[in-house]
């Protein structure tokens, strides 16, 4: 596993929360028995999964704003927790990040420039007219002319256009690794494909990117391997192709069929068929101890409700479900 | 098919102090009894802002310069407030986007649903609650979920419960602004699955404004693309996905992810400001076909096929 650039090795994440009312402690098991790795040639892993199954927990994790409970997280064969200690400049470097929302991470007191500018002072990339060079590159690169965006404030450009100052910025820092945080759910779809593009073009300069989002359609395009992660829990993984030609965790083949094909022609045909009583309660969702999907799970078995199963390798895909025992 | 709603070259600006947004600029569109008719658009086209002004639920400093709404012949924006609130919720409801996070967070569904049917017509408690039992009804929600407060819900579930109260009055038609976005892809099937019921099981009319084209393509029966305050094409479902005519409709189709082909393009440029739509065609500084005459002359929304309209002069649009 010396060649990974990112692992993690079986991570649980539980957040533990002191209850108001009756003083009761909940805990929230926002993580259990992950484990990934990231190959150390560039590549796009998609991460998909619903909200609240664990994504940017993720996220904060391999960016060191939460420490996993139990299990490792290793950047280069050193656990983040020493990396951050000890070398933290470097790890900021190699490890950045795109956040979903293009309006909040602009000072909006500032001109765009400053995120550009304050990433080359930080890392100290280059000084004077080199700077703004590779400033003026980095636009480019991202497909903006500088002069239409330098000088601006962040309320006079459009979400695509700061969302494509961050990737630019990106450009300019050429970390090793990139999470992208749902990076274009707040793009109008014109502008998403564009963006995609350049997200995948990062490969090239020897970029990995772990791309986080909720939307299969869009990590079908830009990904060369996806997981698909419900509640915490990693249930299927494999190359792009085959994960989504050829699904194999119940899961995974309710959340391709459920997506709308953009084809008046191709209708679901099927209906969903959801059991009101299960889902109600969303406070009353606990901790399991067996497969998360257990209670939507049309192939339920006796044992799925109180163990999870092992990871099992059918051709390329790994799949956590006993239906594969 | 009878027309059920009319709307005449509408216009709805927001005053600001460089000069009226123009978010809304010169709509004319039908919407035929019993159809789903879906409004699609990028953001900032004005699209939910049409549905504001057609069922004047604007504020300040948005107004309507200019424009004609007629329901079933009743000049709509002329009728006093009062007369309109009358015809809001009993003949037009409305599902504002992201409802499912505006019910009050602290009052039980019952009481949100009941307020809301007492507050519009004369009924008793008691019957205000067999209203929004039958309501939850027919989007297929138990009867207990009167007796639970919001939180204990999921998003997909409240969305339901807010399509809910616009049916409690048995509205003629439903407007419903984003109803899927922010939810995961089985609650959207599963929602959109419920408005579709609507028209299928109930014959109500629904205007579906949203953004995702797939959406559409499952369950609208007519689609009109909306680009920078104006209506760009209008077509059936069929027609529009099987052959748009529009640049911009071609575009925005071909920038659709899909499961089914590993192949995006977006549309190069940026969408306008309302506060200054391009001149001409709105839509020629991005447009790959464009003309000489499209900086200048503006095309006409004209009819080429029955009932295809398409304002491209590619087409004529004279």
């Amino acid at each position: 596993m010396n060649d990974s650039l990112l692992t993690f090795q079986n991570v649980s994440k539980v957040f533990r929360r002191v209850g108001f009312g009756f003083l009761s402690k909940t805990a929230v098991q926002a993580l259990k028995d992950v484990s990934f790795s990231l190959s150390s040639a560039p590549e796009v892993l998609a991460l998909v999964g619903e909200s609240g199954s664990g994504k940017s927990t993720i996220c904060r994790l391999i960016l060191g704003l939460e420490e996993p409970t139990s299990g490792e997280i290793l950047y280069r064969g050193r656990s983040v927790s020493e990396w951050l200690k000890n070398n933290k400049r470097e790890y900021i470097r190699e490890v950045q990040i795109i956040f979903q929302d293009p309006y909040e991470v602009y000072n909006p007191f500032y001109r765009v420039d400053r995120v550009l500018w304050m990433a080359i002072k930080k890392f100290n990339i280059a000084s004077g007219d080199e700077a703004k060079k590779l400033i003026y590159e980095s636009l480019e690169a991202v497909g903006l002319r500088p002069r239409e965006i330098l000088g601006r404030y962040p309320h006079q450009l459009s979400g695509g256009e700061r969302q494509r100052i961050m990737l630019s910025r990106i450009y300019l820092i050429k970390p090793k690794l990139l999470v992208a945080d749902e990076p274009v759910s707040m793009l109008d779809a014109s502008l998403r494909a564009i963006f995609l593009d350049h997200l995948r073009d990062f490969k090239n300069l020897g970029i990995s990117s772990l791309y986080i989002t909720h939307d299969l359609n869009t990590a079908y395009y830009i990904a060369d391997r996806i997981m698909i992660i419900y509640s915490g829990r990693i249930l299927e993984r494999g190359p792009t192709e085959d994960v989504i030609k050829n699904p194999l965790h119940p899961y995974t083949k309710m959340l391709i069929t459920s997506i709308p094909v953009p084809d008046p022609n191709k209708r679901w045909q099927d209906r969903v068929v959801i059991d009101v009583t299960k889902l109600q309660k969303v406070s009353e969702r606990e901790a399991v101890s067996g497969c998360p999907f257990y209670n939507r799970c049309q192939f339920a078995m006796d044992r799925c409700e109180k163990n999870f199963p092992s990871s099992k390798r059918i051709n390329n895909q790994e799949v956590n479900c006993f239906l594969y025992e | 098919m009878n027309t059920i709603l009319e709307v005449e070259n509408l216009k709805v600006y927001f005053r600001t102090i460089l000069g009226d947004a123009k978010s809304v600029d010169g709509v004319s569109l039908k919407v035929f009894e019993g159809e789903i008719l879906g409004i699609a658009g990028e953001s900032g086209c004005g699209k939910s802002t049409l549905v504001e002004g057609i069922l004047k639920i604007y504020k300040p400093p948005c107004y309507i310069p200019e424009g004609k709404v007629y329901y079933k012949g009743i000049d709509l924006l002329s009728l006093p407030e009062e007369e309109f609130r009358k015809l809001r919720w009993k003949e037009l409801s409305y599902v504002p986007q992201g409802s499912m996070n505006s019910l009050n967070p602290v009052i039980k569904i019952e009481e949100q649903m009941i307020d809301g049917i007492m507050s519009h017509t004369d009924v008793s408690y008691h019957e205000a609650k067999e209203l929004a039992l039958s309501a939850l009804n027919s989007v297929g929600m138990p009867p207990d979920v009167l007796e639970m407060y919001p939180h204990e819900l999921s998003g997909g579930m409240r969305q339901r419960v807010c399509i809910a109260m616009s049916l409690c009055l048995n509205p003629k038609i439903v407007f419903a602004d984003e109803p899927i976005t922010g939810l995961d892809v089985v609650m959207q099937k599963l929602n959109l699955q419920t408005l579709g019921d609507l028209r299928d099981k109930y014959g109500i009319t629904v205007v579906m404004v949203a953004h995702d084209m797939a959406c559409h393509a499952e369950i609208c029966d007519r689609i009109c693309i909306m680009y920078a305050g104006k209506i760009l094409e209008v077509g059936s479902t069929f027609d529009i996905f099987s052959e748009p005519l529009h640049p911009y409709t071609k575009g925005l189709l071909s920038a659709v992810p899909s499961l089914e082909k590993r192949s995006l393009r977006g549309i190069p440029g940026l969408a306008p400001s309302p506060l200054e739509w391009p001149s001409g065609c709105r839509f020629h500084p991005r447009c790959s076909y464009r003309m000489k005459r499209c900086e200048g002359e503006e095309p006409l929304l004209e009819e080429v096929q029955p009932g295809r309209y398409v304002a491209c002069f590619l087409y004529g649009g004279e």
